[in-house]
């Protein structure tokens, strides 16, 4: 018995002796560790700057020095930097909060506005002339609707909105984007059926084509050029050219492809010019952000006079075929814009001979050739001289 | 078709405007603006108005002007205040307006809106009257000349179409916000 309890004793003793000395000997790693820590951590920085600038030699002799101060130093450091990111991120949040507290405020404060309350902002010099504010609201209703309705000009109506809180009121009104979605979409479009009460809103997120300006399609080929006569020097050319498309808002659409950079082209894509040559002209049409277009290649040396053709109505010299092209492209969003992009998915030439009316198809592949149209304003669309 | 007393329609009228100006037009004249068309009609054929018509929002230089439109208007008759005559016009016969059942009330905008092309003669009378669009814009309307009113706003959206908000208040003398 005594032996066996003394034995327990020692047990017992051995087992607090070695706690002890755990315990100092951790006391002690830990006291090195935050001497060293301040020290430790700036060899660490140094060392990332140094592995930054592609220092390798020094980097291992600043992070070898400071693992010997802290073993584990890197994820110390590590930690300290995420909670300064985090402390810095919460103090972001609580910034962007506050400001779209403020948006808030001012969007609550503008959507109990109306438009009977607020008078225009007149000019205090006395004037002889009448000032627009003297209009009454539905003249201005119909003067904003003539603005938006024919082009879809709604960037202008957004600008107009900017002006003051009356001409906002005005800019936001439903009945003028209901309408724009109307014309946009026609009347019998699934999307107006939807209740809403923000067509604003369905108008700009929806997937559509814009109508202000042109989509431009750049791209490039190599070609190689005559060597020279001494036989040094073999040129390579490359060969810029672009594809334009303009939509107008009555389905229509004029396409062109040119070497000619954008500032020269964008002037003749225009209904008044007439189509021929490199311009062609078709029609669009889209389906969820699908959009097809459909243009007719015309050519003038064809054309015919009317005299030129028999009693029976058969002319004379006629073209023997005509052609067709079918396109299909997808509007993709842009980083700058929604729907400012479209991607070819399919571009067809319909071969149609007239006399017996038979098609030949040939389909292109869209290769890296075919670069996406991006979107690009134009500001003469936006205005009209009548 | 008419009545030939209408078609006479010697009648002369005085309109007065707001700041007491008088100006005398022919009934024909008078009728391009719907707004005095009913009362016209209403008078009879024969029946001479020697009463005055006041029209006290329009300002005499602006009833002037709004005159010389309708008189224009009624001499090439290519744009009466509403439809175009059926028949071709000649020059012996002055031109016999439509007789059509009468309005009751005067229309509000029709949407969407006409797309609206000026003659030449309409592009220089919009040119000369540019300073003031809006007294002219409110007369139109006041006096119910839609064709005129379709021009002026037409001409309006134009001052408005492709500009920022800075060129649009400087355009309508907005001030710049505080």
């Amino acid at each position: 018995m005594a032996s066996k309890e003394q034995s327990t004793d020692t047990d017992e003793l051995a087992e607090f002796r070695e706690q002890w000395r755990a315990e100092i000997k951790e006391k002690t790693l830990a006291d090195t560790h935050t001497d060293h820590l301040p020290q430790a951590e700036e060899l660490y920085w140094m060392g990332v700057a140094a592995e930054e600038n592609k220092d390798m030699s020094a980097a291992i002799l600043y992070y070898r020095q400071a693992i010997q101060l802290v073993p584990d130093i890197e994820r110390r450091a590590t930690k300290k930097e995420r909670d300064k990111d985090r402390e810095k991120e919460e103090e972001e949040e609580q910034e962007e909060d506050e400001e779209s507290k403020d948006l808030s405020v001012i969007s609550h404060s503008l959507s109990t506005l109306s438009i009977d309350d607020v008078t225009c902002c007149h000019n205090d010099s006395p004037t002889t002339v009448t000032h627009i504010s003297a209009l009454p609201v539905e003249i201005i209703r119909y003067i904003l609707l003539l603005i938006v309705i024919n082009d879809l000009d709604l960037r202008s109506l957004e600008q107009f909105g900017m002006v003051c809180k009356r001409f906002y009121l005005f800019s936001r009104e439903q009945l003028i984007w209901r309408k724009a979605c109307v014309k946009l979409w026609g009347s019998g479009h699934s999307m107006l059926a939807t209740p809403t009460s923000n067509w604003r809103h369905i108008f700009i997120t929806q997937p559509h084509v814009h109508f202000n300006g042109v989509y431009i399609s750049r791209s490039l080929y190599v070609r190689t050029g005559e060597r020279s006569l001494d036989r040094l020097y073999k040129p390579f050319h490359t060969v810029v050219y672009y594809r334009y498309i303009r939509f107008f808002t009555d389905g229509s659409v004029l396409y062109m492809t040119s070497p000619d950079s954008p500032s020269m082209v964008v002037n003749k894509l225009n209904k008044i010019n007439e189509v021929g040559g490199a311009l062609l002209s078709g029609y669009y049409t889209q389906s969820n952000d699908t959009i097809s277009i459909v243009v007719k290649r015309y050519d003038p040396s064809h054309e015919q006079s009317p005299r030129s053709y028999k009693r029976r109505g058969t002319p004379i010299n006629a073209p023997t075929s005509h052609q067709r092209f079918h396109m299909e492209l997808v509007l993709k969003n842009s980083c700058r814009k929604l729907s400012s992009a479209l991607k070819w998915k399919k571009f067809t030439c319909h071969n149609i001979q007239n006399s017996t009316g038979r098609i030949q198809t040939s389909e292109y592949h869209i290769d890296h050739n075919y670069t996406p149209f991006y979107f690009s304003r134009v500001k003469s669309y936006s205005i009209i001289n009548r | 078709m008419a009545s030939p007393a209408k078609v006479t329609g010697g009648g002369k009228l005085i309109l007065i405007s707001g700041d007491g100006e008088r100006h005398e037009v022919s009934r024909e004249t008078a009728k391009i603006f719907r707004a005095l068309e009913t009362m016209i009609e209403s008078l009879g054929d024969k029946e001479e108005l020697v009463e005055p018509i006041p029209l006290p929002n329009v300002s005499g230089s602006v009833l002037g002007r709004m005159i010389a439109w309708s008189e224009h208007h009624v001499t090439t008759c290519s744009f009466s205040a509403e439809a175009p005559p059926s028949s071709p016009i000649n020059s012996e016969v002055p031109v016999q307006p439509v007789v059509r059942p009468k309005v009751p009330k005067r229309r509000q905008p029709q949407f969407p809106p006409p797309d609206v092309v000026p003659t030449a003669w309409e592009k220089d009378f919009l040119e000369r009257n540019r300073e003031d669009l809006y007294d002219l814009l409110l007369a139109a309307n006041y006096l119910d000349v839609k064709r005129l009113m379709d021009l002026l706003c037409a001409r309006v959206a134009d001052l408005i179409k492709g500009k920022d908000p800075a060129k649009i208040r400087k355009t309508f003398h907005v001030p710049e916000p505080s």
